[in-house]
């Protein structure tokens, strides 16, 4: 539960925090995470982000007390891993959804999960019920699509109703319904104090999702703080502006010591000065304004720039049609970067009978 | 522990693998027991000792290799789809863990090797009266020891199997381990001690070898240096006790 028995936030803060502290993990010759300091907040949504073999799953594992620690150590509000006394009842994890036995009903599954942590049998019903899956819950876990594999893994993540939850790619294989319903839950589960720690690929789906972040590189963290300062320090940001008087409105403004590039489309991209004083300075040099916005980054942006030095795997440019290599540009759409917590928790959208969805 | 027993008790009932080899344990040395009951000429003139070797122990030598892949099955299914991860992340004492596993484990290789015997000779005893024959547990010359020592063997194989399968994650690699090494190894390693010695007394480490005497109807009376059933059991439950600590102290120290 998030709250303790006197109902007081702070004894929960401080329960359902994780903190990291000098996490370094070696295989062998190969230095997995380094060093790895970060604490997660209640009360938030906090996005693990990083490029892939940069060590996310690893540091979760390391987290749950599954891969020793090479040195440093973590806790959960104060208690390593291992001393919980019913884990499941303080930290719901998912690390992947294939971690079920194929021939295993998703019931039993659950049911033999419950039992190690003295929970009740209805409340393996009452958690099929909240991810969709009650109709399929007789069915084996082989005869499930990807998506059904990760509601059962959320699941089982929420069948002691922890005040911790940690998500290794929560999104993998879920529909967009499923998704929205994920992002939506986790928004829920952090609007009531809980602590939710979440890893994903997908950036734009974290930036709907996360409010703080944890970003890492080549095992090492390269930036915390939330989503908002990390898109507002690394993302490129610049005033768009098209004009049929946009030579003289680009020289106003280069006076006032702001840096212009042209696009091929006939428009400028100011940097070095907010949106306002462009409006104010084209309204008192009486130059018409076909468009005026304040293009600021996305995530995916911030995040390239951010670990771009630490990228361990790198793709080939692109070839484009002339034959020519090229890299694809940086997405120039504007990602909102903090979703408003959900008002309401949504119901699940229900899984299909008879097998996958 | 009880909710960790709990736990591991729900696993290995509502695995399929698990449940069908349980059913093969069970299953097939009755039908042999049936076979040999059935088809045995004049069951009459024979010993019940003999007739209890042929129908009873005989037949549930394969109970005791089945108890051994259910103990494999144990905890190696769960590294083959990486549920050991679930496991561990539910409850993080692995001892605990090892622990529960080895007791619903030990106490199903044992309940397998009791439900066998009993059944074998249930249904054996049964055909034997029809043809006029008698053979019972109580008579004279038949060795209650023996069918003991095959429940026992039953649980020992079982641990047999849980410790292999703990040390080396793999249960493809650790259920023909199991099968091939007194089968094939040591029977071709007895061959050649007792080419090389002359005698059968430096086989008698050989510790399947010895297991296996301990479900034997055979007197013993150490005459040729073999231990006796109570020894040749400790030297197995020795031999076994040492994989399953190997399986169990790499288990505490490797990453899951």
């Amino acid at each position: 539960m998030p709250t303790d028995a006197s109902g007081s936030a702070t004894t929960t803060s401080v329960r359902s925090m994780i903190s990291a502290v000098g996490l370094s993990k070696h295989y062998g010759p190969t230095l997995a995470v380094d060093q790895l300091t970060f604490d997660v907040k209640p009360g938030h949504v906090t996005g693990f982000l990083g490029p892939n073999g940069s060590g996310k799953s690893t540091t979760m594992r390391l987290l749950l007390g599954l891969d020793r620690p090479s040195a440093g150590s973590s806790t959960f509000g104060g208690t390593p891993y291992h001393q919980l006394q019913h884990p499941l009842r303080e930290v719901g994890a998912l690390l992947d959804a294939a971690y079920v036995h194929p021939s295993r009903k998703a019931r039993h599954h659950l049911w033999g999960l419950a039992a190690s942590n003295g929970i009740a049998k209805k409340r393996v019903d009452e958690v099929l019920g909240l991810v969709g899956l009650s109709e399929v819950a007789n069915h084996r876990v082989k005869t499930y699509s990807l998506g059904m594999k990760q509601r059962l893994g959320i699941a089982a993540a929420l069948l002691g109703d922890p005040h911790t939850m940690i998500l290794d790619e929560p999104g993998n294989g879920l529909d967009p319904e499923g998704i929205r319903w994920i992002r939506d839950f986790l928004a829920y589960l952090a609007k009531q104090g809980r602590t939710v720690f979440v890893s994903s690929h997908l950036l734009s789906e974290m930036a709907l999702m996360a409010d703080q972040l944890v970003v890492i590189g080549q095992g090492r963290l390269m930036e915390e703080g939330s989503v908002a300062s990390i898109v507002d320090r690394y993302a490129d940001k610049y005033v768009r502006v098209r004009s049929p008087q946009l030579e003289q409105l680009v020289a106003l403004v280069i006076a006032k010591g702001a840096t212009s590039t042209m696009t091929p489309d006939r428009a400028a991209q100011l940097r070095g000065v907010p949106v306002e004083a462009v409006g104010e300075l084209a309204a008192a040099n009486n130059i018409v304004l076909h468009e005026l916005t304040n293009e600021s980054g996305s995530l995916e942006e911030a995040f390239l720039n951010l670990t771009g030095v630490a990228q361990q795997y790198r793709t080939t440019a692109v070839p484009t049609a002339a034959g020519q290599a090229t890299t694809p540009p940086p997405s120039s759409s504007s990602v909102p970067s903090v979703s408003p917590p959900s008002g309401s928790f949504p119901p699940p959208p229900p899984m299909q009978t008879g097998g996958r969805s | 522990m009880i909710d960790a027993v709990r736990s591991e008790w729900i696993k290995l009932r509502t695995t399929r693998a698990t449940v069908l080899f349980i059913g093969f344990a069970v299953a097939i040395p009755v039908i042999f027991s049936v076979l040999s009951a059935v088809l045995t000429k004049n069951p009459q003139d024979k010993s019940s000792r003999e007739l209890f070797n042929n129908m009873v122990l005989g037949p549930c030598y394969f109970t005791g290799f089945f108890a051994g892949i259910v103990g494999a099955l144990g905890i190696g299914q769960e590294y083959r789809h990486n549920t050991i991860r679930v496991t561990f992340t539910a409850d993080p004492r692995r001892s605990r863990v090892l622990a529960a596993k080895l007791i619903v484990n030990t106490l199903f290789g044992l309940g397998i090797g009791l439900v066998a015997l009993l059944l074998c000779l249930g249904v054996s005893s049964t055909i034997l009266n029809s043809r006029h024959a008698h053979m019972s547990i109580y008579d004279p010359g038949v060795n209650l020891s023996a069918f003991i020592g095959q429940v026992v063997l039953c649980g020992l194989f079982t641990l047999a199997g849980f410790g292999l399968c703990s040390a080396i994650r793999q249960p493809a690699a650790a259920i023909p381990i199991l099968l091939v090494w007194p089968l094939v190894v040591e029977s071709i390693l007895f061959g050649i001690i007792n080419s090389a010695t002359g005698s059968e007394r430096a086989t008698r480490f050989l510790p399947f070898r010895e297991g296996f005497r301990i479900a034997n109807s055979d007197t013993f009376d150490g005459s040729s240096g073999a231990f006796g059933r109570l020894g040749a059991g400790l030297y197995f439950g020795i031999f076994v006790a040492i994989i399953v600590a190997i399986g169990w102290v790499l288990t505490l120290r490797r990453d899951a």
